[in-house]
């Protein structure tokens, strides 16, 4: 072995490794969009009280917080087909993707319900009285005039929690879905080369994250709201 | 498989016992990569607010690194770095490190203590700007040494601040040793995984596994709040 590390290896087995990126970004814009919207309804619920399903959730929360992803992952993926074979269902031609999914979706739920929780109720009590006062229904004051508000204000911790989803992606390897990880892995096996390989899987990771810091600026300079001086403005208009 | 019932509960204790004599890598592992990435994070803190030349440029690409890389990568990189760093050493040098027999927990530990070092770097170095410049004028206006300074009017301060944060890493951390089974390291989730393999009782295993995070999460939880509450007398505002 004469040098330590092979550059030229190194920038040959970039373009094979980056043409795996569509699977991280197909499962983290996936789950971000969807992940979101179902951390809004919980963070509703939760905050308006609705009997039940407020325990449930606080217990469905404090659960995806509390426990590392990868467990999550590996619960859902071994776990699940398992109970469900026990209960007379058979789903092992279910795609590993579906369950990689599931579990991120259900993680930005959690991660994202706490967001929007805390945002929904920095959304001033005057906008909630004035839209009751204009004659609107609940659901039609929340999605017209406090679901708007309150994502503007979620949007830097939201991006932190997309942000989080990235990184976690290197992780999916794990259960058999080959993406950028595993792809690297499997050409280290073959050219015992594995510290290049894996200082492109960060080169690309660095890149994506640095793409979504980017949006997450824009889409801040997009929705601003004005301090709480009374003037609201939102430039969607 | 003669069982019928949906979820096995011999298998339920069955893994607790096994998987709870592999608690104490979990914790042996947060603790040092906690403690040590607070002394790397402390003083890549310290060296980017005392502007010290090279040294700053250092810590600032170090923080923007590996904060922004998975902390699986950063692992791998460790992983597969750390050998042939040695291996260097030992050839330009002449230092010989038994390159060939580092062990996964070291190595872990590593990666770990870098990735909790950049993220303590950047809590330390808000809570260092959390507190007023006057704070500083006025213990410098007594005459106070630097040491002094930092030690009696600006730590306290600044930890009251960094707490909450830093219990954040610290639950972050915890979670983040589960990645380590990848690199043949047991603890929490390895031992699961060990367990699932003999037994093929994943849902148990797992769900057991889970168990555990959550109630050391709560556990550790409880034990901040307790110390943020102790040490709620530095906060400003409260005399």
């Amino acid at each position: 072995m004469g040098t330590y590390f092979d550059v030229a290896y190194m920038l040959r087995s970039f373009p094979t490794l980056i043409s795996y990126v569509h699977i991280t970004v197909f499962i983290t814009l996936l789950s971000a969009v969807v992940g979101v919207l179902l951390g809004s309804v919980i963070a509703v619920i939760r905050i308006n009280n609705v009997r039940g399903f407020k325990e449930l959730l606080t217990v469905f929360v404090s659960f995806m917080r509390g426990t590392p992803f990868l467990v999550q992952l590996f619960l859902v993926y071994f776990g699940v087909p398992e109970i469900l074979s026990h209960m007379g269902f058979h789903v092992r031609n279910v795609p590993a993707l579906l369950f990689v999914l599931v579990v991120f979706t259900l993680h930005v739920a959690a991660y994202g319900s706490e967001i929007m929780r805390s945002s929904i109720k920095a959304v001033s009590a005057g906008e909630k009285e004035a839209a009751a006062s204009l004659g609107m229904t609940t659901f039609q004051s929340y999605t017209r005039v406090i679901l708007p508000q309150a994502f503007a204000l979620a949007i830097p911790p939201l991006i932190n929690t997309v942000i989080g989803v990235v990184k976690g992606t290197a992780l999916i390897f794990n259960v058999g879905i080959v993406d950028i990880m595993r792809q690297a892995d499997l050409m280290g096996g073959n050219s015992q080369r594995s510290l290049e390989l894996f200082v492109d899987v960060a080169i690309i990771y660095g890149i994506l994250i640095f793409l979504i810091t980017m949006i997450g600026r824009a889409m801040e300079a997009h929705y601003v709201i004005t301090d709480q001086s009374g003037k609201l403005q939102s430039s969607e208009e | 498989m003669e069982t019928t019932s949906i979820i096995d509960f011999t298998y339920i204790v069955g893994s607790f016992f096994y998987i709870s004599s592999y608690v104490k890598v979990t914790l042996y592992l947060t603790f040092v990569s906690v403690a040590m990435g607070a002394l790397l994070g402390l003083f890549s803190c310290v060296v980017q607010q005392n502007h010290v030349p090279l040294l700053q440029s250092v810590a600032r690409l170090y923080v923007l690194v590996c904060r922004s890389l998975p902390n699986m990568v950063l692992l791998y990189l460790v992983y597969y770095g750390l050998p042939i760093a040695f291996m260097a050493m030992g050839d330009t040098w002449g230092i010989h490190v038994p390159y060939e027999h580092v062990p996964a927990l070291l190595v872990a530990a590593v990666g770990l203590t870098l990735h909790t070092g950049a993220y303590l770097s950047e809590i330390f170095r808000s809570a260092l700007q959390s507190v007023p410049a006057g704070q500083w004028e006025a213990a410098r206006a007594l005459g106070m040494t630097w040491f002094q300074m930092f030690r009696r009017v600006v730590l306290p301060q600044a930890a009251v601040f960094a707490l909450p944060l830093f219990a954040n890493q610290f639950l972050s951390t915890m979670k983040s040793t589960s990645i380590c089974f990848v690199i043949t390291v047991v603890e929490i989730f390895g031992a699961a995984k060990l367990f699932c393999e003999d037994n093929s009782q994943y849902f148990e295993a797992y769900i057991v596994a889970a168990g555990f995070y959550w109630g050391m999460g709560i556990f550790f939880e409880f034990v901040f709040s307790k110390l943020e509450y102790t040490m709620g007398k530095f906060k400003r505002g409260n005399a």
